[in-house]
């Protein structure tokens, strides 16, 4: 099979899969525009918004989901309801936090949906059903309101507050 | 920068403003004005007398306060203190009420005409309609400070050199806040957000994230054609008559069964209270689930939407409702039963009509039975259909109640 080598932003090269490289669009332009089909080993693709043990996870990931089916258009799925979050991809992003957003971010610059999406959903996940101080206190987040915004937010959210 | 400028002016002429309405409530001038429509004697008579004028604005803010009090056990849902407050207020002056409402109206009208006159001063990039109630006022005022700060949406509590919220692009920060709402339209996660700081209040108060939602709920063409009668798309959605997605509702039905007579003792004459429940709950994509049980609501509500669990409810019904303004019109049928013909060899389909409640000052918390009516279909085809009356005591109100685990974990993310 065909390989590309991905080069992160400290240097370290990636030999992956033509096909695997592929699920993310930003390289599948790329190989396109470069017309790098199937001969060119050689051939490294630098990556300089990603760091070496963060595109170790994103390939560990397309490894693993390289046979999924692609995604359903977001239209005709209103009705259907997805299962969890597969077991693998709970224990692969069970990771720590600043991990987690870097795996955001390289999923959102190379453009693979699949990965953005699940990752997204969890921090989703985490932020559903906590209140705003535990959100600040999970997130490292300042409250940066005076107490008087404070108490007019509060006024405006008071329905949050029923049972 | 502007905004440096303009929010202490804001601050310091709310203080001014409150101040004055503070000095208007105790104020003759204020009062007589609410006199002169007053048909009681006794009242009329004291305003001539100058002495007793003084006297009566203390009664009078006394009473106001009293009322107000009254108010605050309301919504906190203390109501036998807010009927104590009420009373007390009552008795010192009989339409309070009236006056308390007249001097918030004036004091609204006022505030805001004045609003709009700041708020022009702190931006004139921004449409005026921007600027129309309180929300979008903070909403502003947070981008703009944001704005100072270099679009630094997010700051940490403790520095450190980890990734974080703010080295999220923008983009992917609503692609989360998509993903929080989901398709279950969980708004109400959104709006906890928005108290974590002002970067998550501007991105969680974004316009178009709750229009989204809000055509989920009526359509796109009708949410946006009446989006005029609304200041925003959350408000739409907080207002407007509609079902709740994040829990259940519940009508508890009790009646009373007189017991057998002991034999011995034909004195005795017993009796039993039965209580049943009927619980109904509605998904965002036009399904609901309707269950009759004699099950307590502690050990029946956490199971109701799993998929699994439903199979054990025999009498669970299932079907699909529209919303038309206030009303919600639902049919239902018992998948149990569908294969399992009823004597006549038909299909049943029960078939209810109900109107939409606000509460105790809260908004579709209540749902009120207009028409039930159950369709039996003959073999040749004809429908034969039985209405029930519906009387208080049988089809008594749904309350709502949230069911925190409806919302615990986003399936699919709202488009």
């Amino acid at each position: 099979m065909p390989v590309v080598r991905l080069q992160s932003v400290d240097g370290e090269v990636f030999p992956v899969d033509v096909e695997i490289a592929r699920m993310s669009f930003a390289i599948r332009n790329m190989l396109d525009d470069l017309g790098v089909q199937d001969n060119d080993a050689e051939e490294v693709i630098p990556l300089p918004n990603v760091t070496g043990p963060i595109l170790r996870k994103v390939i560990e990931w397309c490894t693993h989901h390289k046979d999924d089916p692609p995604p359903p258009e977001e239209d005709d799925t209103r009705e259907k309801r997805t299962d969890d979050i597969p077991a693998w991809d709970q224990e692969f992003l069970r990771v720590d936090q600043a991990v987690l957003f870097d795996i955001i971010l390289a999923a959102n610059y190379l453009d693979i949906k699949g990965l953005l999406d699940v990752t997204c959903k969890t921090v989703a996940n985490m932020i559903k059903g906590k209140t705003p101080e535990e959100i600040r206190k999970l997130f490292n987040i300042k409250n940066d309101f005076t107490p008087a915004e404070e108490e007019q937010i509060r006024k405006e959210n008071e329905w949050c507050e029923e049972k | 920068m502007s905004k440096g400028k303009a929010d202490p002016d804001l601050e310091s002429f709310r203080k001014e403003w409150k101040l004055e309405l503070g000095l208007e409530a105790g104020s003759s001038s204020g009062l007589d004005s609410f006199e002169t429509d007053m048909p009681e004697e006794e009242e009329s008579l004291e305003d001539e007398e100058d002495e007793t004028g003084h006297e009566e604005n203390d009664i009078e803010s006394q009473a106001h306060d009293l009322f107000l009090q009254g108010v605050n056990c309301e919504k906190t849902g203390h109501f036998y203190d807010a009927i104590r407050f009420y009373k007390k207020a009552l008795n010192l002056v009989p339409d309070i009420e009236h006056r308390v409402c007249q001097q918030q109206l004036a004091g609204s009208a006022e505030k805001q005409a004045q609003r709009k006159d700041k708020s022009k001063e702190v931006n004139t990039l921004e449409d005026e309609e921007l600027l129309t109630d309180e929300e979008e006022d903070l909403k502003l005022r947070f981008l703009l400070e944001i704005e100072a700060k270099g679009w630094r949406w997010f700051e940490k509590a403790r520095p450190d050199e980890r990734a974080h919220f703010r080295d999220l692009p923008e983009e992917v920060i609503k692609y989360i806040l998509r993903w929080i709402v989901s398709t279950d339209l969980d708004a109400r996660s959104l709006d906890v957000l928005s108290c974590v700081s002002k970067g998550f209040y501007v991105v969680c108060r974004d316009n178009q994230l709750w229009q989204k939602i809000c055509e989920r709920i009526w359509g796109s063409c009708h949410a946006f054609q009446t989006e005029s009668e609304f200041s925003t798309y959350r408000e739409m959605f907080l207002t407007r008559s509609r079902v709740r997605f994040d829990g259940c509702y519940i009508s508890k039905i009790t009646y009373i069964r007189s017991g057998e007579n002991s034999f011995q003792d034909q004195s005795y004459r017993p009796w039993h209270l039965v209580e049943y429940y009927r619980y109904i709950f509605f998904t965002p994509h036009g399904q609901f689930f309707f269950l009759t049980t004699s099950e307590h609501p502690q050990s029946t509500i956490p199971h109701l939407r799993d998929p699994v669990h439903q199979t054990k409810f025999n009498n669970l019904l299932i079907g699909h409702y529209s919303l038309e303004d206030h009303l919600i019109y639902g049919e239902c049928w018992n998948p149990n039963k569908l294969r399992l013909k009823n004597k006549n060899g038909g299909n049943v389909t029960y078939n209810l009509v109900m109107q939409v409640l606000h509460l105790k000052k809260r908004f579709n918390n209540g749902l009120l039975w207009m028409q039930y009516y159950v369709n039996i279909e003959n073999p040749d085809g004809s429908i034969l259909k039985n209405e029930f009356d519906i009387e208080q005591v049988k089809f008594p109100n749904f309350v709502f109640s949230r069911v925190k685990s409806f919302t615990r974990e986003a399936q699919r993310v709202l488009v």
